[in-house]
């Protein structure tokens, strides 16, 4: 596995922030703006850290399944966000460790720990546009899902349903002119203000990309998380899949630097 | 080109049985649920082939031809780790290999493939130990310091080497040492101390690349065991900064010729170093070196110098790299090295050897999400000889890789990469390894 495949601000980033976003609370009828504030503003990510071990699954064309395991570490504090993530499984890459350091404001420190190296390295962010990991998740879709509001307007339409869930209906559309899509529909779970299933629309106003969350299940914390996370690339036929193994917000090491060289 | 630059460093036998053994307690008390015993490992199998008629004079003339089986490896390597919550954790790691009985192999031994197999040994034990501001690793370990790839100018504990056929990641050689790293709000403190120093094999190295040898009884040995090196690391502004310094022992002794016979000294020397890495604009940058003061030697100031086999005054040692990921995933990386020791091909430099220069090239193309193609490239900037590795992998499951390389070399018999004792080892080699 070439480590360079898009490491940006990488891939702990989409698990953690897709996640984290999957847990937030009820409101009530609310306008377009309203509800896309009300999933970034309960999200827990700007405030609390956290832990999940991940089973991700890459499908490609032919339908050829490649698993891997990972454990994600995120801490936000004033400073910015820090991320940790541990390759757990398949065995060639068991061991290797990508430590993410997100300030206010500059750009992220990334070091790549690989065991065989026994030390680690410095590597650039990569473009925003490219994909990471041989997965169906681009840079830009990674960091946009804790920040929609920032990067979107939204206006609401009919309200729908997803899988028997009343969803509230958005059609979001880039503030910058280079975005890698036109608009995004999202499907939000009008009792629990999740996101079940958001539409990608490329510059040419095709279908390109959908991100389907499925296996809902309560925390002991009484809020709900998608254990499923899937990304399916419309057109090229292929997708990711995240599922969630195991979460905790508590189970997080002091220094996310220090547990990288360990 | 064969393996015969990187001295393996024997295990210190009787603390490595001890610290296995209190790993082994360790591992046999009671794990808390998140704490199991990871069990990983690999075994693999490398074919080789000669792909130039070539000979050696190792006792007999050795001769070999094109298609000749240069080398039939089994190789394997079983590792054992557990953590204790975020206090403490543990490491044992065995490795071998067992080389079929190839005639080509047989009759290089010494020269190229040499070695004897050894059927199992010691890798790495230890065990670390977490406080409120320090790590402890303790036991047999690899320490690994540095920014640049596969020659690294500020990895002190590790024999300053290049040897392609082991790829980038196989160079760092374990010692038994104590490392600690102390973590304060401006950066991290590491110290390591190796409380015995472990000469590696060099009497071969010196036969095999001056024709001479030395007895031991005229080699005069270290008195002090002990090394040390210090490291403090700290990021600033989107750069990683690494200031170090080592005192310890050299991989192998100077050697000078004496009015009657070849001597030796085992002597310190002492290396100050900075290395730094950053990123930008999608580039990532980064650069080491040393400055390292030999320690002198009675009479050898006296000797001629080309007389010296070892440096005699203070010499500088670099790497500046940079790499950048393109778009279908196409990398390279370019780097360039200065040896102020001399060749980085050979262990043994005579003290007025010009400084060795370099460049390094990697570059890595997938061709599909299974097939990479890599290439790799030594270009002595010295006299224009190169060393090429191309590569084709083919990722057959998650856990089996199959690979096909080359390695040619393209200079002179005069040149640095094209002497006598590569010139003739272009290979091709087959391999497939399996991870568990």
């Amino acid at each position: 596995m070439d480590w360079r495949k898009g490491l940006a601000a990488p891939f702990l980033a989409a698990c953690a922030a897709l996640w984290l976003l999957t847990a937030v609370g009820a409101a009530a009828e609310l306008t377009g703006p309203e509800i896309l504030e009300r999933l970034q503003g309960d999200s827990p990510l700007a405030t609390q850290q956290g832990m999940a071990q991940v089973r991700l699954t890459t499908v490609n064309e032919r339908g050829q399944e490649r698993p891997s395991e990972m454990r994600i570490f995120i801490r936000t504090s004033a400073d910015g966000t820090e991320q940790l993530l541990e390759y757990v499984a398949p065995a060639d890459v068991a061991g290797t460790k990508l430590y993410t350091r997100t300030p206010r404001k500059g750009d992220p420190d990334i070091l790549l720990y690989l065991p065989a190296l026994g030390r680690e390295r410095r590597i650039a962010a990569t473009e925003r546009g490219s994909t990471f990991m041989n997965t169906d998740f681009t840079y830009e879709e990674i960091t946009s899902f804790a920040s929609f509001t920032q990067l979107y307007t939204a206006e609401r339409l009919a309200d729908s349903e997803w899988e028997g869930r009343p969803a509230y209906v958005l059609r979001l559309t880039p503030k910058e002119a280079d975005s890698l899509y036109s608009h995004v529909v999202m499907y939000v779970w009008q009792e629990e203000f999740l996101p079940l299933r958001v539409d990608f629309y490329n510059r040419d106003g095709v279908l390109w990309k959908q991100l389907l969350n499925s296996n809902f299940q309560q925390t002991p914390a009484g809020t709900w998380e998608a254990r499923r996370i899937e990304m399916v690339n419309v057109l090229k036929k292929t997708k990711t899949i995240i599922d969630l193994v195991t979460t905790s917000r508590t189970d997080v090491p002091a220094n996310f630097l220090r547990e990288l060289r360990r | 080109m064969g393996p015969r630059h990187t001295p393996e460093r024997s295990p210190h036998p009787a603390l490595a049985l001890v610290l296995g053994l209190l790993l082994a307690l360790g591992l046999a008390g009671v794990a808390r649920a998140q704490d199991e015993v990871t069990i990983r490992g690999q075994v693999g199998q490398t074919l080789g082939f000669f792909l130039t008629e070539g000979s050696r004079l190792n006792g007999d003339e050795i001769t070999w031809g094109p298609g000749q089986v240069s080398l039939n490896r089994t190789h394997y390597q079983l590792q054992f780790e557990r953590r204790f919550g975020w206090e403490a954790a543990g490491h044992i790691s065995l490795k071998g290999y067992w080389d079929a009985g190839v005639a080509g192999l047989e009759a290089l031994k010494g020269v190229a493939n040499g070695d004897s197999s050894t059927l199992l040994e010691l890798d790495q034990a230890y065990v670390d130990l977490y406080s409120d501001l320090t790590d402890f690793r303790i036991g047999r370990q690899r320490i690994a310091w540095g920014t640049a790839d596969g020659f690294n100018p500020t990895s002190y504990f590790s024999p300053l080497t290049l040897d392609l056929t082991r790829g980038l990641e196989g160079l760092v050689q374990p010692v038994t040492a104590i490392r600690t790293s102390t973590y304060f709000n401006v950066g991290t403190l590491s110290v390591v101390i190796v409380p015995a120093f472990e000469p590696s094999e060099w009497e071969r190295v010196l036969q095999d690349e001056t024709g001479l040898s030395v007895t031991a009884e005229n080699v005069k040995d270290y008195e002090n065991p002990g090394e040390i090196g210090l490291q403090f690391d700290t990021f600033y502004r989107g750069t990683s900064l690494y200031l170090s310094y080592f005192n310890g022992y050299e991989d192998q002794p100077v050697v000078w010729e004496g009015e009657a016979n070849l001597h030796g000294a085992w002597r310190r020397e002492q290396k100050v170093g900075l290395a730094a890495a950053t990123a930008w604009r999608g580039f990532t940058l980064w650069g080491e070196g040393t400055y390292t003061f030999p320690g002198r030697v009675e009479g050898l100031d006296e000797q001629r110098a080309g007389q010296i086999w070892g440096p005699t005054k203070p010499y500088p040692t670099a790497v500046l790299g940079v790499d950048y990921l393109f778009p279908r995933g196409i990398r390279a990386e370019l780097q360039y090295i200065y040896n102020g020791r001399g060749s980085l091909l050979k262990i043994f430099n005579e003290s007025d050897v010009p400084a060795g220069q370099y460049l390094m090239g990697l570059a890595s193309i997938p061709l599909t999400d299974d097939q990479t193609l890599e290439l790799l490239a030594l270009d002595s900037l010295r006299d224009d000889s190169r060393v090429l590795v191309p590569t084709y992998r083919y990722q057959l499951t998650p856990t089996t890789q199959a690979s096909l390389s080359l390695i040619l070399v393209d200079g002179g018999p005069a040149s640095e990469v094209g002497q006598k004792h590569l010139s003739d080892l272009d290979q091709l080699t087959l391999a497939v390894t399996v991870r568990f």
